[in-house]
């Protein structure tokens, strides 16, 4: 019994790093219609330059959130600006070229990050204690992830539902033409939702690489796990994404404990692509915003 | 201008096969008369190529991107591997074997992933690759991660052969598909696929062959790549490098095209032994920034952006028998005493708006029916309703008599007799205006001379001899408009449904449509125009409805719906002030 | 001379290669009202969709206020006093009736939207009690209010309007035109795209028949100028209107 609710609050943890996986994601294809496949090599940079900060500069990975975030929001100005936002879509086929180019950005990222950290999994030894709570024990690290992450996601909501700039991130989603025909500078906020998308990313990997070592190679993984959120959540529903990454946090826990981390990568697959199946459109064509 | 539509110059399929014959010729005295490394490249170029085209048929051709097609290469690889040790085959019935057992299993996953659009199919393939690489991982028979030894092929060249053959094999196999119907239809589906179920094409079986072809291609490349390198693991078979390669190989030669592959195998094969050589580290990051680039500067790869005309209209003789022949073909579906179409109670609502409430009508054969009515009165929704691409909230829609299924699928609809056009148009861009036609009248005749005399008939008809190998990018929007009732024509329905057919057409061409229509209703087949322009097409109608707010304001002939106060008020507003604001 | 406000010369422009529109020209001066007629398919969108900057020109040129302004993306030609509500509203559905009206001068400080928030609400008096509302649940005529007030916020000279009147009943688009008529105390200058012809014609001081691309007519003087409903639907073949175009 114990055992049962350790995992189901374990779970239910989990959910709130995911959930940050997964809201750079749909922020990005939200205002962008830009599916980036290098989602998950820029949640793999940013834990792995939380993790140098630590080794190197004895910086907690609380702590390295903010130059991590700054970093790559830096990065992802330049990858929009640079590229995306250079792509012509005009002409047959044009909408592929931008999914190709963040195909191509996916290798690129991940064998960047092979060539200055190697190919061994990393971890960050945070808070490595137990949380004891009567007849419970729950990791700290865990703990302390879960709560920054979920902090962090209630912040970006504040931003998006409260300030003028984020109304006008999601004036751009809802309607381009209107926001437009509203004088705002579409490009511009684009550029700048994908650099906040990618931030969000990298700070998820710092907390992430707290909780599972990984490599420079886990980036797809990542990616497909953030695209079942998306999918299974739907996009800009917070609540929607918020269920689902519980959902997501509580079969990754259970199918850990009992098959192992194999299974659970497989198990993430196997319903994302089941549940696609069941509805083929997936929730992005449907509720595309944010 | 309009050159630039027409093709310059084509390779007939002949010298297509020739050179790609020779092509293979040269690469196979190369593996014969060097020395092993330059054979170990020829051979890992012909399997690249091999991987290529099989991604090009589905990815470019079929236009279903994968990142996953490396799951077939690995399920090929590890069959070769499983037959050759435990069932003791020798390595090549066991390639061919593995190859055909790749193709099978992806008969089934097909279907499956296939319902999948879009990116969500990439990414599921993704998944599936990565799904069956944790099981390779996981199972005792495959030897688990440590993977299998396997007897290599002695020589070098040996397998060379091998490959080179098997590449040539696909080439040709997929060269003959684009000379058949096969050909037309997977351009059309991966054009548009609403368009080509339209015209009775099913997407899903089309793409599915494909990808079971694609499926088969990248199988034996995996089967060969064990037979080259004698030894098999998870990790190698399934890496996401393969993939990476793959892809940008046919990016590079030109997604979609047939010769893409080969070109861009060849090259980035070259270019990535070299890069492997020389930084063999930074190989992926060049790799990964060559995709971005061309994405940026050579989105359709080094051949692309070209178009050839595969078919050409044979030479029309004399005297065609003119449209009224094809509509009578057509009357011969609908019956002469009773309703071809009709509907009756129809509604259709979203949330709580009412865009459709109540319409009835019916069409008989050799009549024409206009709807008409202002912007907003529910036309589309309508039409959307006689197409299947809507539900009815309530209602029934019965052709013939007898009561369609809720919501049949298109291409379906099509085949029964009902043909219809899109109110902008969406006519196939990679197709001429002969082969869009030829391909709607092969949806009705098996026998290629008959379906060839239907189109051609159609294309007299209408006066697009001129036109008939330009694609639609050149033609102008009147033009346009009359492929894609031709195109409708040629399935040879018993109701013709037309969606503001003379929107944005000149006088000239509303004339020559106003006659085609004359002489198709003469003929007997029921046709159902939904119009804005009324000036067009209510000489013609023998009735007209008109629609305002979703429902039927008024119908009868012509003369007296068009004098009738209440359309007048509704097209143009009313007359008096006499509304309180 | 009356200042030119917009000023269209030679303009052709349209999807792909082939031009929609062809050879287009006129003049608006500060403060006039145009209304461009005619039937589907004969260019009026697109033409507004050129004026805008939605597509790009392919012959020809726009002037604002005396400056060139054919290469501007959309958003700078709305910054520069050109209010346009595209057809189809295009509101933020999901936001609050504020939030889309506030969007409108989402440039200018707290205190200014405050003002112009409240100049919209005198004019579309209905839309105080709304503020909170989605935009998605507002009923078609209220959304061309809100479409239209958020025009305004941005302090337009030149408001640009697409079939403003399309799927609304009757009453509406009266109250829509009434309200319409009441702007800006004759400063702004008001170019319309309509179907609705009588209901444009007698809100406009001027008329331009559209049709096959290019302008076949004109009316000038204000309501008297309506095309008998036969003629404007090409039931009949005779001129329009008295006054040809000016070249």
């Amino acid at each position: 019994m114990g055992t049962l609710v350790s995992l189901l609050l374990l779970g239910l943890m989990w959910g709130g790093v995911y959930l940050l996986m997964a809201q750079g994601l749909n922020l990005i294809y939200g205002v962008m219609r830009v599916v980036n496949l290098a989602h998950g090599d820029l949640i793999v940079m940013g834990g792995l330059i939380a993790f140098s900060l630590f080794h190197h500069a004895g910086l907690s990975p609380l702590l390295a959130l903010a130059p991590v975030f700054a970093l790559l929001f830096v990065l992802g100005l330049l990858i929009a600006a640079g590229v995306l936002e250079r792509i012509e879509e005009e002409g047959p086929r044009g909408e592929l070229r931008t999914l190709f180019a963040t195909f191509g950005l996916s290798y690129l990222l991940a064998n960047t990050s092979f060539l200055i950290w190697g190919g061994q999994f990393q971890s960050i030894p945070f808070l490595q204690g137990a949380l004891v709570l009567g007849p419970l024990t729950l990791p700290e690290g865990l703990a302390a992830a879960s709560a920054a992450a979920f902090a962090l996601a209630l912040l970006l909501h504040l931003f998006l539902e409260r300030t003028l700039t984020g109304k006008t991130i999601r004036a751009v989603a809802q309607s381009p033409l209107g926001a437009a025909a509203s004088g705002i500078a579409v490009r511009w906020v684009r550029v700048f939702t994908f650099a906040l998308g990618t931030a969000l990313a990298g700070a998820a990997g710092a907390l992430v690489i707290c909780l599972v070592p990984f490599q420079s190679a886990s980036g797809p993984d990542l990616t497909v796990q953030s695209f079942t959120l998306v999918a299974l959540g739907g996009l800009g529903n917070m609540l929607g994404a918020w269920l689902a990454a519980e959902l997501l946090g509580l079969i990754e826990v259970f199918a850990q404990y009992t098959l192992g981390p194999d299974a659970a990568t497989a198990a993430f697959y196997l319903l994302f692509i089941l549940f696609l199946i069941v509805r083929p459109q997936g929730l992005l064509g449907q509720a595309g915003r944010v | 201008m309009r050159r630039a539509g027409v093709a310059s110059f084509s390779l007939s399929p002949f010298l297509q096969a020739g050179a790609a014959g020779t092509l293979a010729a040269v690469a196979a005295a190369l593996a014969l008369a060097a020395n092993d490394y330059v054979a170990g490249l020829v051979f890992s170029t012909a399997v690249n190529v091999l991987l290529a085209l099989g991604w090009n048929l589905i990815g470019g051709m079929a236009g279903a991107v994968s990142f996953g097609q490396v799951a077939f290469f690995g399920l090929g690889a590890y069959f070769t591997a499983l037959l050759v040790v435990q069932a003791g085959l020798p390595l090549a019935p066991a390639i061919l074997l593995a190859a055909l057992g790749a193709g099978l299993a992806a008969w089934p996953l097909g279907l499956l992933m296939l319902r999948l659009s879009g990116i969500f199919f990439a990414l599921g393939m993704l998944g599936l690759a990565r799904v069956l690489a944790l099981l390779a991982n996981a199972l005792d028979l495959t030897g688990g991660p440590m993977g299998m030894t396997v007897p290599a092929a002695l020589s070098a060249a040996a397998p060379a052969f091998v490959a080179i053959g098997a590449a040539l094999g696909a080439f040709l196999l997929i060269l003959a598909l684009l000379e058949s119907r096969f050909g037309l239809r997977l351009r059309a589906v991966a054009d548009d696929p609403a368009s080509a179920s339209a015209i009775g094409v099913a997407p899903s079986s089309t793409r599915t062959l494909a990808f079971v072809l694609a499926a088969l291609f990248a199988g034996a490349a995996g089967g060969l790549y064990v037979a080259h390198v004698g030894y098999i693991d998870p990790a190698s078979s399934f890496a996401g490098t393969i993939e990476l390669q793959t892809v940008l190989m046919v990016l590079a030669g030109g997604i979609g095209t047939l010769w893409g592959p080969v070109v861009g195998g060849i090259v980035i094969s070259l270019l990535s032994t070299f890069l492997w050589a020389r930084f063999p580290t930074e190989e992926q990051i060049i790799l990964g920034a060559l995709i971005i680039a061309l994405a940026l500067r050579l989105p359709d790869g080094l051949l692309g952006g070209r178009k050839h005309p595969r078919f050409r209209p044979p030479l029309l003789r004399g005297a065609v028998e003119g449209v009224a022949g094809a509509a009578a073909h057509a009357a011969s579906r609908g019956e002469r005493a009773g309703a071809v179409l009709a509907a009756e109670g129809l509604s259709r609502r979203f949330g709580g708006l009412a865009a459709v409430t109540e319409v009835a009508f019916e069409v008989r054969a050799g009549e024409i029916l206009a709807i008409i009515g202002p912007n907003g009165a529910g036309k589309t929704t309508l039409f959307n309703l006689l197409t299947a691409h809507l539900a009815p909230s309530a209602g029934t829609i019965r052709l013939n008599g007898a009561a369609l299924a809720r919501l049949p699928p298109p291409h379906r609809l099509a085949r029964a007799g009902i043909a219809r056009t899109f109110q902008t148009s969406r006519l196939f861009p990679s197709l001429t205006v002969w082969e869009t036609l030829l391909l709607a009248a092969l949806t009705r005749h098996r026998h290629w001379a008959e379906a060839e005399a239907r189109a051609g008939a159609i294309l007299a008809a209408l006066d697009l001899v001129s036109v008939a190998n330009q694609y639609p990018e050149t033609l102008t929007p009147g033009q346009a408009r009359l492929v894609e009732i031709g195109r409708a024509l040629a399935l040879e329905p018993a109701v013709l449904l037309l969606d503001e057919a003379m929107a944005g057409m000149n006088e000239a061409e509303i004339a020559r449509l106003q006659r085609v229509l004359r002489e198709l209703a003469a003929a007997g087949m029921a046709i159902l125009a939904i119009e804005h322009v009324i000036a067009a097409i209510a000489p013609l109608a023998a009735r007209i409805l008109v629609l305002d707010q979703g429902r039927v304001l008024t119908s009868g002939p012509p003369e007296t719906v068009l004098e009738d106060p209440r359309v007048i008020d509704a097209y143009l507003g009313p007359e008096r002030l006499d509304v309180a604001a | 001379m009356n200042e030119a406000l917009l000023e269209l010369e030679g303009v052709s422009a349209g999807y792909g290669r082939l031009p929609v529109i062809r050879g287009i020209s006129f003049i608006m001066t500060e403060g006039e009202r145009l209304a461009i007629i005619g039937p589907n398919g004969a260019g009026k969108t697109t033409l507004l969709r050129a004026v805008m900057g939605e597509i790009p020109l392919m012959r020809g040129c726009v002037r604002f206020e005396g400056e060139e302004i054919g290469t501007l993306p959309l958003p700078a030609r709305v910054r520069r006093g050109i209010g346009y509500c595209p057809a189809g509203r295009r509101l933020f559905p999901e936001l609050p009736v504020r939030d889309n009206l506030e969007l409108g001068a989402h440039g200018e400080g707290r205190r200014e939207r405050e003002r112009r928030l409240e100049q919209v609400l005198a004019i579309f008096p209905r839309l105080h009690l709304l503020l909170a509302r989605r935009a998605e649940l507002l009923s078609g005529g209220e959304q061309q209010m809100v479409a239209i007030g958020r025009a305004l916020m941005g302090g337009p000279r030149l408001l640009v309007l697409d079939e403003p009147s399309t799927g609304l009943a009757p009453r509406v688009v009266h109250e829509l035109y009434a309200a319409l008529a009441g702007l800006g105390a004759g400063r702004l200058a008001i170019l319309i795209v309509e179907q609705n012809a009588r209901a444009a014609l007698r809100f406009a001081a001027r008329g331009l028949l559209m049709s096959g691309g290019e302008i076949t007519g004109a009316a000038e003087a204000k309501g008297a100028g309506v095309p008998h409903f036969e003629t404007y639907l090409g039931l009949k073949r005779e001129p329009a209107c008295e006054t040809p175009t000016r070249a």
